[in-house]
């Protein structure tokens, strides 16, 4: 039986033990297109955790139901679902982000964080716990593309979320909403996790 | 039940509840989404044909133009989309143009998912608080009798067709001003050939330059345009306008240079005929080309070329042609000098196309 403090111990682990992209290194794909600026790191967050939430919980369901030959199929076309209604969703309603995330959302039906929760939990899992492990995962996501996507606006336009942050003086760095921006700061902000960590653990 | 029908069961399941459940889904969003793609572009027509009572759409050529009349039913301005690549998307920009087309009225970038922060900046320049699109802006009463070109770190000069660069994103800023000036050459020559709208002049006729061909060759009535190397010519009808164009082109045969005269409906998308002006090809085989004598129709080969499709290439079929997708047969038996004739024919109309429809976008050249 779960008990109040296994839940929160679900959700706790994708935050930071089990932070997809910092710790498993997990669906750095879209963590590193999409980051050029807090707001679009903080949508593509969302998408994933609408997908991820629904996607876990429709597998946790029918979990004794799926045969474990075809899962993966099964898992990709729950997933895919997911992912068109999401897109189509924020083409109807909100426009304007359906515009800055453009081809990126269609994109979720292959980030590995998906499938990944499905194959390594939701299938294993009963509801509650995989809805909250989803949560957990999908909110780590989400902080740590924003996070991300933050740190590149901040320094490459002088932006946070479209607020001007830096005084006027300050020279924007291109190169940190180029792509390079985007490896460096991913690599530095995955090697300062694992000093933390390791500081941690003496 | 066996497993493997488990199997396909699940599955089939799940694809048809998928299918289903996204068929409602669509049921119920794409008409959200057509009607802001609509007012998107609504917004977008009014403000590139400004002060204008009625925009109505006309199709010429493929392409789609917005005519925008004022109230006594005048044209006040043309618009049209086109689309091109930037530095790192695609780039969807309708342009307003006035009715003589000799200036940019506005511009409208639809669609860009440039690198933010810098090319970005031809929609929407946060940086500059007082004046953020001042980059589309430049665009307005834009001279465009020549081609536009950018500056950077000087002051443009409208009249001039002079637009500055974006410091950082002179890519971005350049694809614009490349996309705008390739469809001004294009849409210009559509409207051109297609509506009343004075908009330029076609070069005037040279005199006959007998050393590039045979004054015998032109047919009777036709006047002579010269471009380049390139030698057409021009059948009229009463008032003036071109009926049909013509040149030569010659090509090795299996044994001998075929030349031939080849008419074109004035936009290049159709033959009117081909005739042969000189063959020396084998006698009962080759010539078939022109002569078939085993056929009730002699001549059967040849006229498979009136008003067939050209707008793509023309393909050599062995069985019943369609003149719609450019087929035509080939003579068996003279297999080699047919097809020497359609290879020919591809090579020259596609080089006699391009300069004749470009004649006119050439006053945005040099």
């Amino acid at each position: 039986m779960a008990t109040k403090t296994g839940y929160s111990k679900e959700f706790i682990k994708g935050l930071w033990d089990e932070n997809p992209v910092l710790r498993m290194l997990l669906g750095l794909c879209p963590a590193l297109a999409v980051t050029n600026s807090a707001i679009n790191g903080f949508s593509m967050g969302l998408a994933v955790v609408f997908t991820l939430v629904l996607s876990s919980t429709i597998i946790s369901l029918a979990r004794n139901i799926i045969p474990k030959e075809v899962r993966i199929p099964t898992f990709i076309i729950v997933i895919a679902t997911f992912v068109t209604i999401a897109d189509k969703m924020l083409a109807a309603y909100v426009p304007d982000i359906s515009k800055a995330l453009g081809p990126f959302v269609p994109l979720i039906v292959v980030n590995c964080i998906i499938l990944g929760r499905q194959e390594a939990f939701a299938s294993k899992n009963p509801v509650g716990r995989s809805i909250i492990d989803a949560l957990g995962m999908s909110v780590g996501f989400t902080i740590t593309l924003t996070i991300l996507g933050a740190i590149r606006e901040l320094l490459g336009v002088g932006t946070i979320f479209a607020v001007q942050i830096m005084p006027q003086s300050f020279e924007p760095w291109m190169v940190m909403v180029l792509q390079p921006g985007a490896f460096l700061t991913l690599g530095l902000m995955i090697g300062i996790s694992n000093w933390l960590n390791a500081r941690r653990a003496k | 039940m066996t497993k493997s029908y488990r199997l396909i069961l699940v599955l089939t399941a799940t694809a048809v509840l998928s299918g289903l459940l996204l068929s409602f889904l669509n049921l119920h969003t794409r008409p959200l989404i057509e009607a802001h793609q609509d007012k998107v572009l609504n917004d977008a027509l009014s403000s590139v044909l400004p002060g204008c009572d009625k925009i109505a759409e006309q199709f010429y050529e493929n392409t789609q133009f917005y005519f925008g009349y004022d109230a006594q039913n005048n044209v006040k301005g043309i618009a049209f989309l086109t689309e091109g690549n930037g530095f790192q998307s695609k780039l969807r920009i309708l342009v307003g143009m006035d009715a003589g087309l000799t200036q940019i009225v506005k511009i409208r970038i639809l669609e860009q998912k440039e690198t933010p922060g810098l090319g970005t900046k031809i929609e929407t320049d946060p940086s500059s608080k007082a004046n953020p699109e001042w980059f589309p802006k430049q665009f307005d009463g834009l001279n465009i009798t020549n081609k536009i070109t950018y500056l950077k770190n000087q002051t443009p000069d409208k009249s001039a067709g002079e637009i500055m660069a974006i410091t950082g994103a002179t890519i971005s800023s350049k694809a614009v001003i490349d996309i705008i000036n390739a469809a001004l050459v294009e849409n210009s020559r559509i409207l051109n050939d297609n509506n009343d709208l004075n908009i330029g002049e076609c070069p005037a006729i040279d005199a006959v330059n007998e050393t590039v061909f045979d004054p015998e060759l032109v047919p009777e009535g036709a006047e002579i345009l010269t471009i380049d190397d390139k030698t057409y010519f021009l059948n009229k009808d009463d008032n003036g306008s071109v009926t049909g164009v013509a040149f030569i082109a010659s090509g090795e045969g299996f044994q001998s240079t075929i030349k031939v005269l080849v008419c074109m409906s004035p936009d290049f998308s159709r033959m009117q005929s081909l005739e042969i002006i000189e063959q020396d090809e084998t006698e009962g085989w080759g010539t078939r080309v022109v002569n078939d004598t085993t056929n009730s129709d002699p001549e059967w080969f040849l006229k498979q070329f009136t008003n067939l499709n050209v707008q793509k290439v023309i393909i050599p079929v062995a069985t019943t042609p369609n003149k719609q997708r450019g087929e035509v047969q080939s003579i068996s038996g003279a297999t080699v000098s047919s097809g020497a004739i359609i290879k020919m024919l591809n090579a020259a109309i596609q080089g006699y196309r391009d300069t004749y429809l470009n004649r006119k976008a050439n006053r945005y050249g040099n």
